[in-house]
């Protein structure tokens, strides 16, 4: 590679993992949301918070998303093994929050980003790649 | 979940709390792509599109909200 080759971002998903690499928080309403890490991934996918499995609709989604981004994490382990608890939990949050639109709009949005960021991170061996042993 | 951990505690040395608790997901599968990269392992993008479903104005707008 030359020396002097000016490194651009050529392609939207590559600004997509440039973006997830230093994935902080971020304000969305009213709500403080903690990075995506691990764990908050774990606990969307137990609940079907990112693939609908509940029936559930966007409302109910999105305010998962921010239950589980930015309710004390001690409150969530409690309640986040059991989904019939969970969705309790989530119904209660909307209750007492009582989002609005435009608040259920911007919470979509850092959904569908840290979604994005997430996706387009993810990678698969290739055929002529060799299992790490992992 | 458990082998993403293994890994990235492998590469990094970093306790449980970091990488299931601070280190965002995303840059995770990163650290993972890296790792092989180095160790002469192929892996690919699933997702590489020129055109992913992101709000590039939004993005350019907040980056000049910084300045």
């Amino acid at each position: 590679m030359s020396k002097n080759k000016i490194e651009v971002l050529e392609r939207d998903d590559e600004v997509l993992r440039e973006q997830g690499m230093t994935s902080g928080s971020r304000k969305a309403g009213r709500w403080e949301l903690r990075p995506t890490c691990a764990t908050e991934v774990s606990w969307m996918q137990f609940n079907g918070v990112i693939v609908d499995d509940n029936g559930m609709d966007v409302l109910w989604r999105t305010s998962a998303f921010a239950y589980i981004h930015s309710a004390p994490k001690s409150e969530i382990r409690a309640c986040v093994r059991d989904r019939a608890q969970f969705i309790e939990e989530v119904d209660e949050w909307i209750g007492e929050n009582d989002p609005s639109s435009s608040e259920i709009k911007e919470l979509s949005s850092a959904l569908n980003g840290r979604m994005n960021e997430w996706f387009s991170s993810s990678s698969e061996l290739t055929s002529s790649g060799q299992s790490s042993g992992n | 979940m458990a082998g993403y951990a293994l890994r990235i505690a492998k590469v990094t040395g970093w306790g449980y709390r970091e990488i299931m608790e601070d280190l965002p997901f995303a840059a995770g599968l990163q650290i993972i792509h890296a790792d092989d990269y180095v160790n002469g392992v192929e892996r690919r993008w699933t997702r590489n599109e020129r055109a992913g479903s992101f709000d590039s104005l939004a993005i350019i707008e907040e980056a000049f909200s910084k300045l």
